[in-house]
């Protein structure tokens, strides 16, 4: 599998960074990246009186997430582009029907896409060292907030690679998966917002806002990198309890598309559906719970927390995670497994599952991070209605899929109800 | 009082309705997890009552629509 990995990335890496064009715009970028960074430590120069000590706490914040927007978009811009079988001169989806592993396709080209921002980041390196210097940081602390970067960017990739997958099967035109990727690269400046206020005004103002799904947004990750976590008796620090979610949700990702482009496999579809559902609940738990520690101080916080958390974990289940876990939710297979509800039943009932361990997570989750433990009644109430939420949901997209079932041929496969199924 | 605000603490059959409307875009700035407990209580019947009613009619449309091209 690792030569396989190794033998797609190489092939990946001729077809599209061993280029002219590809290495003048990395070098034209980076030197606008030097250019900017002189002119904001001109900026900061400006700063060092008394009384300034806040506006320059602010600049140097600022400067550290440069590398940073790099992260939110050119993993959005090459994934589309790597996993993409057509390219000007025809298609390449002969690869499928080489002896190579569709996994090892899958990782292959992820590994490429890691190239590409790995070379970003290392022609970007000497600008943080600067700053860092600048900040009085050690030279060790900007390899670590690299390394994270790198793997956060590899798991959005991961992600995206299997969005693309699942919605716009068939691969894309050129044209059509720069528009994709320029999409979902935009789709970020809506969180500029928060990302700035986040990095650069709250530490500096002393606020403490921290959970480990922060260190999987790349600009994020400088200001979260020295943060710890205090879990069950033990300080850990925030990177290492990132790291294992980081790298579940990249393999979750890499394993739904490969099963996906032909590999099938009932044994790790199995493992895929248990573990990554294990994987979320965690996952989200971790995530309320090191909030709920860090902002709930009443009881009525503790009650918003759990609804609001509820409702964010079940969003982010349907919109993010659903597609990694195999055929989770209404299920499209024509014949189900043994020992197994006939579909669309038994895939309903792993999502009820799902939605009700996600409000019984939130609910500890919150409990154990404050201290503070929401009335089981209000609890139940809630519960019950996010569940009769989703039913209807589902209803929607079970008749969809349903329609599916019945045309067997796949003539009416992409009806107008397909963003929704 | 913002709008949001004045349709919270009114009653009434509309002002119900426009609750349970507000209810169904869950991020909108009200305070949703102060309501008392019977709303949400019927929140969850009146989804059922639609997912019902869809699943009822949408059957026999996914029928209808696969015998309308011919494979079923």
């Amino acid at each position: 599998m690792l030569a396989e990995t190794w033998l797609v990335a190489w092939f990946e890496y001729r077809r599209h960074l061993r280029s002219r064009f590809f290495w003048q715009r990395l070098l034209g970028g980076a030197l606008l990246v030097f250019l900017l960074t002189a002119l904001l430590s001109w900026a900061l120069s400006r700063f060092t009186q008394a009384g300034m000590e806040r506006a320059y706490a602010m600049m140097l914040q600022f400067m550290l997430i440069l590398h940073g927007f790099a992260g939110l978009v050119a993993p959005f811009l090459m994934t589309p582009r790597i996993f993409s079988d057509k390219t000007r001169r025809g298609e390449t989806p002969d690869i499928y029907m080489t002896a190579l592993h569709p996994l090892g396709i899958v990782l292959g080209r992820l590994m490429a896409v890691g190239m590409h921002f790995g070379l970003m980041l290392l022609v970007l390196f000497p600008v943080g060292a600067y700053i860092c210097q600048l900040a009085g940081f050690p030279l060790l602390f900007w390899v670590q907030v690299l390394g994270m970067t790198w793997l956060a960017a590899l798991m959005w990739a991961s992600l995206v690679a299997r969005w693309l997958n699942k919605y716009l099967p068939g691969g894309l035109t050129p044209p059509e998966r720069e528009t994709v990727g320029i999409s979902y690269g935009l789709m970020w400046i809506a969180a500029v917002p928060f990302i700035l206020a986040i990095q650069v005004i709250f530490p500096v103002l002393g606020l403490e806002l921290s959970m480990p799904l922060m260190l999987m947004i790349p600009p994020l990750i400088p200001e979260q990198m020295l943060k710890v976590y205090s879990i069950g008796g033990w300080a850990l620090p925030a990177w290492l309890v990132s790291l294992p979610f980081v790298l579940g949700f990249t393999l979750l990702g890499a394993i739904a598309t490969a099963q996906r482009l032909g590999w099938w496999s009932d044994v790790a579809y199995r493992w895929q559906r248990w573990l990554g559902t294990v994987l979320y609940w965690l996952f989200f738990g971790v995530n309320m719970a090191i909030f709920a520690g860090l902002w709930v101080r009443s009881a009525a916080q503790a009650e918003q927390l759990v609804f609001f958390g509820m409702m964010a974990g079940a969003v982010l289940y349907l919109l993010v995670v659903s597609p990694l876990l195999g055929y989770y939710g209404v299920a499209l297979r024509p014949r189900h497994g043994r020992y197994a509800l006939p579909p669309p039943l038994g895939g309903l009932l792993w999502e009820w599952v799902m939605v009700l361990g996600i409000a019984s997570v939130a609910w500890q989750a919150v409990g154990l991070g404050s201290g503070y433990w929401v009335e089981p009644a209000r609890w139940l109430a809630w519960t019950v209605c996010l569940w009769s939420l989703l039913v209807m949901l589902q209803s929607g997209r079970g008749v969809l899929q349903m329609k599916y079932l019945f045309v067997r041929d796949g003539t009416e496969l992409w009806g107008w109800g397909f963003p929704l199924a | 009082m913002t709008i949001q605000h004045s349709i919270a603490t009114s009653t009434g059959f509309f002002a119900e309705l426009m609750k349970w409307l507000l209810w169904l875009l869950p991020f909108n700035g009200l305070s949703h997890y102060a309501y008392p407990l019977w709303h949400y209580w019927l929140y969850a019947a009146y989804s059922l009552v639609i997912a019902g009613v869809v699943y009822a009619f949408g059957y026999r449309w996914a029928r209808r629509r696969a015998s309308e091209v011919g494979v079923s």
